[in-house]
């Protein structure tokens, strides 16, 4: 749908959210602005209260107008958010010239502190040797990495570059699941000369962009670290340009939006605000989801601001579950399941409230794909009953 | 932002097993449109119509002898009946194919329970029967090409390709027709080419064994017939991949000692059982990790097909309901038919031991019929517990499979005047687990317990709830609202009801009354769903709901005055009743 159309810059948003709140690992984050303060384009406005989280960046020029409590889907609480109104749009500030050789070290902080990762990721006791570039896109309907790596190839091999020099690894690893031969050529053309630099091109099976299964199919037997596209991406840019993470390119679509796109937001931006660039709604969508049909989560709202972890929303007209018919035995679950796991087994023994059975046929293995419940031609929700057992055991 | 109940997946393959049913069924139209070509319209039709007629009508009446659900939809009915027509020779008489189908309905869908239950195909169960009973019938006579009346006459090559070796099942007579089916359901993706493929390898690997001729054995019998459309059938093949494969490959070689000896028609009919006993093998040598559960519970075919045939041998006992007239009446009992003593014969598994346990506060107390007991819900526990109520719970090891509340009656939330009596507020076991004496195990401690007291007294809406109590000695009572008051006393003192005022209506025609209580917070729940679910009526339709803040107090579900039920009332039906009372305003 969104697959061959460019990445196109969003208008400058009516007003910016930024939720204090890290989307990642739900840690709180601690304002440093007061309503009525005045911000420049790429101030920190909120520092992270544990080293895990990074600081938030002020998007755009202007002034913050309030501190409000705001309903994001990554928390079960509304959130305190920071809301930004744009003042005038700022020249574009002259590059700063890198300053020769950087230390590994340096170059990890300076990451930090422009939000693109987190130092905990890399403090671990022995280094990784390989940084794996995770580029399967597998989700349907979700196309902006692959967008990102056709138009940004050359910040992304350099951003790569960037990241092996930062995790002091021996080898980086751009994993990618696409026939586009115009991008492989390039890629090739670009990996040619780098010798610690290697691409990969996997067979487009669904759950292979989890990074359990990456993993085993790339590095088995190394310790790796696995960062996303949008991330190599904004090392280049914080690096080289010394810009912070500010945008983020999502992709809107689903079959009830009028104009599919692939969209380069402002962080905090409005998801209706981005509709409303997309032509609106052909159908009045009836089921909004975050992320991918496979994996992502349903919201109830369109009042919801990108976040530094947001890849794409899909919009379907309606609920696309049918009603659960009964098991016919035929197997095919287990044969989808990537992880060789019995979930036809799990569900009857979930039914029946047989948990310790459930225990025993390994589903704390379960990597939550989907898979199960998507071939399965009776629609048994596989999946559900899998999770049923996983929170029960965090539960206790 | 509200977590929603809507998890991920949210889209899902297309493929259905209802889809793969129908297209079954018109792939198998193309070797019926063939027969009507070689042997005419009459014969095949009048035998597929006839068959197929009886697999449905088999399967209606089936359904309602064994209150099952009707399920036609699915095409298996219709599929089973265009097989067993399709299998048999056109010189076959016209009783037997209608006698195959149904009796291939009853052995391999009711009688396991639906597709998948059974690990023998239902067409090999119906098929077999005419072979064990009518071999004659299934042995083919039909007479070649040349004989029919105004048959064309074609090359040889072309002969065998159309019409195989001359004779044969309807269905199978033509390999040509066979072969667009093939590309039908392989476009369709409904077919595992590859069981096709390893059946056949396997009937021709000893094929030099065999004094025939190569084209003879492949056109003659079903061979091809059956590698496409009964030995890839999802529902009665192994579970697992690699175990499907070596299935088929089985059943392929397995036809070679049978075609010597019983011949090529029966070879197939009577070696196909032989790889579907060792369906169930397959299943449990692809789970070694499962093998306790194997044991344990009931997962795997082979015991749902017990459970299944068990399910319909010994049947539910049928909900009575009361009679109309005699709600009027108060003060009557109603006779009730005696209990037949093997419905709550009590079946316990072997190794497992129920334990009735009282909780003393709390925080011990699970009730299985809240999944969640959350400190909000313990609340709701101690209030109860300082008012003088009981709590037990049915252990079967570490799982909670019932759960018992007894109180007394000051404390009651019904209507009643009596002495030193217990209510039975609550007596619930986990569906799973009836039929296990488990319910039994309860009410004798809760009958127990009232030798010490007057009496026991307990209400239902449930007539075999009702039979239970009544089987225990509890005496039934019609109320003002029909329905049953049962009691018990232990000596002379007896428990009355109190006749429930009627509640005044409103000058709107549709009132629809919910009392309820902070009794106990499942049926809470049960009721604020109700509530929640006429929030947003009609202008027509007035909801009251009333909060019953002291014992004494019945709560439950009115329309017009008229006693619904109480919480565990279908939704579904409530909103039916409701909107046709609206309509009958309108």
């Amino acid at each position: 749908m969104t697959i061959d159309k460019f990445i196109r810059k969003a208008i400058s948003p009516n007003k910016l959210f930024l939720p204090l709140l890290d989307p990642g690992i739900g840690i709180p984050l601690r304002s440093l602005v007061r309503p009525g303060d005045t911000v420049r384009r790429g101030q920190v406005v909120a520092e992270a209260t544990d080293e895990s989280a990074l600081p938030l960046h002020a998007p755009v020029q202007g002034e913050v107008i309030a501190m409000e409590p705001l309903v994001v889907p990554w928390a079960p609480e509304p959130v305190e958010t920071i809301v930004i109104l744009p003042g005038k749009e700022e020249p574009p500030q002259p590059l700063q010239p890198s300053k020769g050789p950087w230390e590994p070290t340096e170059i990890r902080e300076l990451l930090y502190h422009l939000g693109v990762l987190s130092i905990k990721l890399k403090v671990g006791s022995e280094p990784s040797r390989t940084v794996v570039v995770n580029g399967c896109e597998l989700e349907p309907f979700l196309t902006s990495t692959q967008r990102l790596m056709e138009e940004r190839t050359k910040e992304l091999i350099s951003g790569m570059e960037i990241l092996l020099q930062a995790f002091e690894a021996e080898q980086a690893i751009l994993a990618v699941t696409t026939d586009k031969d115009e991008l492989i050529a390039d890629l090739q053309d670009l990996v040619f000369v780098k010798k610690r630099i290697s691409f990969v091109n996997l067979p487009p099976r669904y759950p292979q962009d989890n990074p359990q299964l990456l993993l085993r199919s790339l590095a088995p037997r190394t310790t790796a670290t696995i960062v996303d596209v949008p991330t190599a991406i904004a090392a280049h840019e914080a690096i080289v340009n010394h810009n912070p993470l500010l945008d983020r390119v999502v992709t809107l679509s689903g079959p009830a939006i009028r104009n599919p796109q692939n969209l380069e937001a402002r962080i905090g931006t409005l998801l209706s605000e981005l509709i409303a660039q997309c032509d609106g709604f052909a159908q009045p969508p009836g089921l909004i989801i975050m992320g991918g049909p496979m994996r992502g989560q349903v919201i109830s709202s369109l009042e919801i601001p990108i976040s530094r972890q947001s890849t794409g929303f899909v919009f379907f007209p309606r609920r696309l579950r049918s009603m659960e018919e009964p098991c016919i035995y035929c197997g095919k679950c287990i044969d989808a399941c990537p992880q060789a796991l019995y979930p036809v087994l799990i569900s009857t023994a979930v039914k029946s409230l047989d948990w310790d059975s459930a225990e025993s046929l390994r589903v704390r293995t379960c990597l939550l794909c989907g898979t199960c419940s998507y071939v399965c031609p009776s629609r048994i929700a596989h999946q559900r009953y899998l999770r049923r057992v996983l929170e029960r055991r965090t539960t206790q | 932002m509200r977590r929603t109940r809507f998890l991920p997946p949210h889209i899902y393959t297309r493929d259905s097993y209802i889809q793969r049913n129908w297209s079954l069924c018109i792939a198998l139209a193309i070797p019926f449109l063939a027969s009507i070509l070689i042997y005419g319209v009459s014969k095949p039709f009048i035998i597929l119509l006839l068959t197929v007629m009886a697999a449905v009508l088999a399967e209606i009446f089936l359904s309602l002898l064994f209150s099952q659900h009707l399920h036609l939809e699915d095409g298996w009915v219709v599929s089973i009946g265009m097989l067993v027509s399709l299998l048999l020779p056109g010189s076959v008489s016209y009783a037997l194919p209608p006698l195959a189908a149904a009796l291939a309905v009853f052995l391999g869908k009711t009688l396991p329970g639906g597709q998948g239950r059974s690990f023998f195909h239902p067409v090999l169960l119906g098929l077999l029967f005419l072979a064990l009973f009518f071999p004659q019938a299934i042995t083919y006579s039909w007479p070649g090409l040349e004989a029919l009346p105004g048959g064309v006459r074609v090359p040889i090559w072309y002969e065998q390709l159309v019409s195989g070796a001359g004779s044969g099942a309807l269905g199978s007579t033509s390999v040509l027709s066979l072969f667009f089916s093939a590309v039908f359901l392989l476009i369709r993706r409904s077919l595992d080419w590859r069981m096709t493929l390893l059946f056949l390898v396997g009937s021709f690997s000893l094929f030099p064994f065999a004094q025939q001729a190569l084209t003879a054995q492949l056109f003659a019998a079903d061979s091809i017939f059956f590698a496409l459309f009964l030995i890839p059938d999802p529902s009665t093949s192994p579970l697992k991949d690699r175990y499907r494969m070596l299935y088929a490959f089985l059943a392929g070689l397995l036809t070679i000692p049978f075609r010597l000896t019983l011949g090529p028609v029966l070879g197939i009919l009577f070696s196909w059982p032989f790889a579907s006993i060792l369906v169930p093998l397959f299943d449990f040598l692809a789970y070694p990790s499962a093998r306790g559960y194997l044991w344990q519970a009931p997962a795997l075919r082979t015991f749902s097909f017990i459970k299944g045939i068990q399910g319909v041998v010994r049947k539910q006992p049928t909900t009575k309901k009361l009679p109309s007239e005699s709600c009027e009446k108060t003060e009557d009992t109603i006779s009730a038919t005696p209990i037949r003593s093997r419905q709550h014969k009590v079946a316990l598994p072997l190794f497992s031991q129920i334990d009735v346990v009282e909780a003393q506060n709390p925080t011990e107390y699970h009730p299985p019929c809240t999944r969640e007991t959350g400190p909000e819900h313990r609340i709701f526990w101690q209030k109860r517990l300082n008012e003088g109520w009981r709590f037990f719970q049915a252990q079967m090891g570490e799982e909670t499979v019932g759960c018992l509340q007894l109180a007394p009656l000051k404390s009651a939330w019904i209507p009643v005047t009596g002495s030193d009596f217990l209510w039975l507020a609550c007596l619930y076991v986990v569906p799973t687990r009836r039929g296990k004496g488990i319910g039994r195990k309860l009410l004798e401690k809760a009958l127990e317990l009232a030798q010490k007291h007057s009496g026991i007294c307990a209400v239902t809406e449930d007539p075999t709830i009702g039979e239970f109590l009544q089987h225990f000695g509890l005496e039934p009572m019609l109320t003002n609202r029909g329905v049953c008051f049962y009691r018990k006393a232990s000596g002379e003192e007896t428990v009355h009801w109190n006749e429930l005022p009627p509640r005044p209506l409103t000058e709107h025609k549709v009132t629809l009354d919910i009392a309820f209580s902070l009794r106990c917070p499942h049926a809470w729940l049960g009721y604020q769903q109700l509530l929640h679910d006429f929030a947003n009526g009609p202008e027509e339709l007035v909801l009251r709901p009333h909060l019953l803040e002291t014992p004494g107090e019945w709560e439950g579900v009115y329309l017009n005055d008229e006693r619904l039920g109480d919480s565990s009332l279908d939704r579904k039906k409530l909103r039916q009743l409701v909107q046709d009372k609206l309509k009958t305003i309108v």
